[in-house]
């Protein structure tokens, strides 16, 4: 036990001097309740993968954002009431032990738990989603994309590639709801259910259609001329997806399933199937005002079966900004006996999860931390005395962990 | 192809003609010539719940089999392929990426024709008679062309089958293929977990091995494979410029083909499927349909 204790604070002392980090995440499976409305007001059930018991499921569930280097760990639990689950860590190359498949690996019970650990070797777009009887449990909403941003976090399609000014991330789905009114029933003795037809009557982004598109501001796309924006799509259920870009965006798609393409691919459409990534870079050589179509697709007709339209405004000029130092955060006092403060540099309002890791890589505390000053207090006097890792995760970022030492 | 046609008189003559063919160029040319020849062959389709429908198969003899042949050549062989028409109804046969060979087969009647492979890669061959007709009734299998010695292959030959067009096509019936929903999902004419007995398919090899697995889709619908644990790389694909593309999901529109390269660097059990999860079904049960599970020691 000692021996692992010295190692892993090696392990974790490395890490926090080359600047990876370990994350330390916190997932339910829950399909025991869960509603989703849609854009014409309709709502059905759903299942999902929510980072708080008190949390909905909605779909998708929400993106977990890393850098390459990073270790990351999905504390994870399954509340479900009778349905098994797993996490499947899609593109990301883990082991048999990590992967999801219960072909090959394990389930979670009701109220079991287990954690998931990936390292992401590889910046890109990724997906995660249950594996068990998946066909269903997918379509039920349990999915959600995996970003791992360039090392360090830089805005670079992949370490050392191609510069972006912003991302825009779209997972693309459907959902067909005679499949949430009744439920086809997974028999877990056989590990067998049967499959109704699949006929789509909703055509998604990020859980969204119609007019919901064109109200968020993380899907519509708004820039610059010169401004370069890295699209990256995804689709993670049963029809297949054309992009249709246009021209003026000057399209090139750069990058799929976590690797960069040997050759950029000039083309305003890009074709994605189900669980294919793709990366896109976009640079407007002028300022106009259009949109993208997405057509959702039949895998066995070719047939297109709708068709989602997603706004592009395109004003002004882009200038390069100056190169800002990544926020980043300090505890202190450090050593303490009671209270942490933690002092984020450069940031005032902060608004996201944070987490506790002892030296053996458990979640000791988590919660959610929101500051308007820069600065958060956090109670320690419960802890054991050692060494602890705080991490910090806002939604799209996750700020470089800090080291800090608990004693009597 | 008149010759052909005009000489396709019959198993005997035929079978002369093309061993002579197989010596003359193998004197002249002092190449390798690779003799093969493929039956055209009219049977019954198992499915993996015991369900049947009539089927078509290219098969290395008269004996009907559901899993069309595969060839394996070399860059520097030249394939001499004669292909007998054991149906009872004409059909076509047709090299995907290598137009010279396209021709008409009468019932009871044989064509012979050469290929000269350009470089590694891979080709279907399926009858192109009343296209798409023929081909998903079954007529589609692979010539892959390739030097290595040392790499382990793998062939998937994926399909999927709708047993309601496939009963009615038999009977000479018509159907809407804009209507296409198909029932059972095959690599190699198996299913999931019969697929795990398929030596052909079943990936089972040793940590560092070079694998590489030829992939075609030649039934109607496209395939989205998924790999588990490893990214593979494209040494070929019918899609050019798809070449070098490292991936873990792979996009096969019908009739695309692709040579993939897998290195793994872990030992475990690893999933493969089809991420269009409704095609991880069999007769309507998940997950007997495209899904395979590859083994690295």
């Amino acid at each position: 036990m000692k021996r692992q204790a010295v190692l892993l604070l090696f392990v974790f002392g490395a890490l926090a001097l080359s600047g990876q980090n370990t994350i330390l995440l916190n997932k339910y499976l829950r399909s025991n309740f869960g509603t989703d409305t849609m854009f014409d007001g309709v709502s059905f059930r759903v299942w999902g993968i929510t980072n708080t018991l008190m949390e909905f499921p909605k779909i998708p569930a929400s993106i977990i954002y890393c850098n390459e280097g990073d270790t990351v760990i999905l504390n994870t639990r399954n509340i479900s009431q009778g349905e098994h689950h797993t996490i499947h860590l899609h593109g990301l190359d883990v082991d048999t032990r990590n992967d999801g498949d219960p072909a090959t690996s394990f389930w979670l019970n009701h109220m079991q738990d287990t954690t998931y650990t990936f390292v992401a070797h590889n910046a890109g777009t990724y997906l995660y989603h249950c594996h068990v009887a998946d066909v269903v449990h997918v379509q039920m909403g349990m999915y959600g994309l995996i970003v791992v941003k360039a090392a360090g976090g830089a805005k670079n399609a992949w370490t050392g590639g191609p510069p972006y000014s912003k991302d825009y991330k779209w997972l693309l789905t459907e959902v067909d709801r005679s499949w949430h009114d009744t439920i086809p029933v997974h028999n877990p003795n056989t590990d067998t259910l049967n499959v109704p037809p699949y006929r789509p009557d909703y055509f998604l982004v990020n859980g969204k259609s119609g007019w919901e598109l064109n109200a968020d501001d993380s899907i519509k796309i708004s820039g610059s001329q010169n401004e370069p924006i890295y699209l990256r799509l995804g689709n993670i259920m049963y029809f297949y997806n054309r992009v249709i870009i246009p021209p003026q965006l000057n399209a090139q798609i750069i990058s799929s399933d976590g690797r960069p393409l040997p050759n950029a691919i000039i083309s305003d459409t890009v074709e994605i199937m189900p669980g294919e990534r793709y990366g896109v870079m976009l640079q407007a050589s002028v300022q106009f005002n259009d949109s993208i179509a997405i057509q959702y697709i039949d895998m066995n007709t070719d047939s297109v079966w709708n068709t989602q339209y997603v706004q592009v405004n395109i004003s002004g000029i882009y200038s390069v900004p100056e190169i800002k130092k990544p926020a980043s955060i300090s505890v202190f006092p450090n050593p303490s006996n009671d209270f942490i403060t933690i002092k984020f540099t450069d940031k005032k309002t902060v608004n996201g999860l944070f987490s506790i890791v002892n030296i053996l890589g458990e979640n000791v505390v988590s919660g959610k931390l929101t500051t308007t000053d820069g600065k958060k207090t956090i109670n320690i006097s419960h802890l054991p005395s050692g060494t602890y890792f705080l991490n910090v995760q806002e939604e799209n970022f996750s700020f470089p962990a800090a080291r800090f030492i608990k004693i009597d | 192809m008149e010759w052909l046609q005009r000489n396709s008189s019959g198993p005997i003559k035929t079978g002369f003609l093309f061993i002579s063919t197989f010596f003359i160029a193998f004197l002249q040319f002092g190449v390798a010539g690779i003799q093969k020849t493929l039956y055209i062959n009219r049977g019954v389709f198992t499915c993996v719940n015991g369900n049947t429908f009539p089927f078509l198969a290219f098969n290395d003899s008269a004996v009907y089999s559901s899993q069309n042949s595969v060839i394996n050549i070399r860059t520097s062989d030249t394939l001499f392929i004669k292909v007998i028409n054991n149906d009872t109804v004409l059909h076509g046969f047709s090299v995907d990426g290598y137009p010279s060979i396209n021709a008409l087969i009468n019932p009871g009647d044989s064509l012979m024709d050469t290929l000269v492979p350009q470089g590694e890669r891979l080709y279907i061959f399926y009858d192109h008679h009343l296209y798409p007709k023929n081909r998903y009734m079954g007529l589609g299998g692979m010539i892959c062309v390739n030097n290595s010695t040392t790499a382990k292959k793998y062939y998937w030959n994926l399909k999927e089958h709708s047993k309601k067009i496939s009963d009615t096509l038999s009977v000479g019936g018509q159907v809407n293929w804009r209507l296409y929903e198909p029932d059972y999902f095959t690599i190699n004419g198996w299913s999931h977990p019969d697929l795990e007995n398929d030596t052909t398919a079943k990936i089972n090899v040793n940590l560092g091995d070079t694998v590489y697995i030829f992939v075609i889709n030649t039934g109607q619908s496209a395939h989205a494979l998924h790999f588990h644990g490893f990214h593979v790389k494209t040494l070929f694909s019918t899609r050019s410029y798809q070449i070098g593309w490292v991936k873990d999901s792979y996009p096969l529109h019908r009739m695309d083909g692709v040579v993939l390269e897998l290195v793994p660097d872990k030992v475990g059990k690893y999933s493969v499927h089809d991420h269009n999860l409704v095609a991880v079904q069999g007769g309507g049960t998940h997950p007997n349909g495209m899904f395979t599970i590859m083994e690295i020691q």
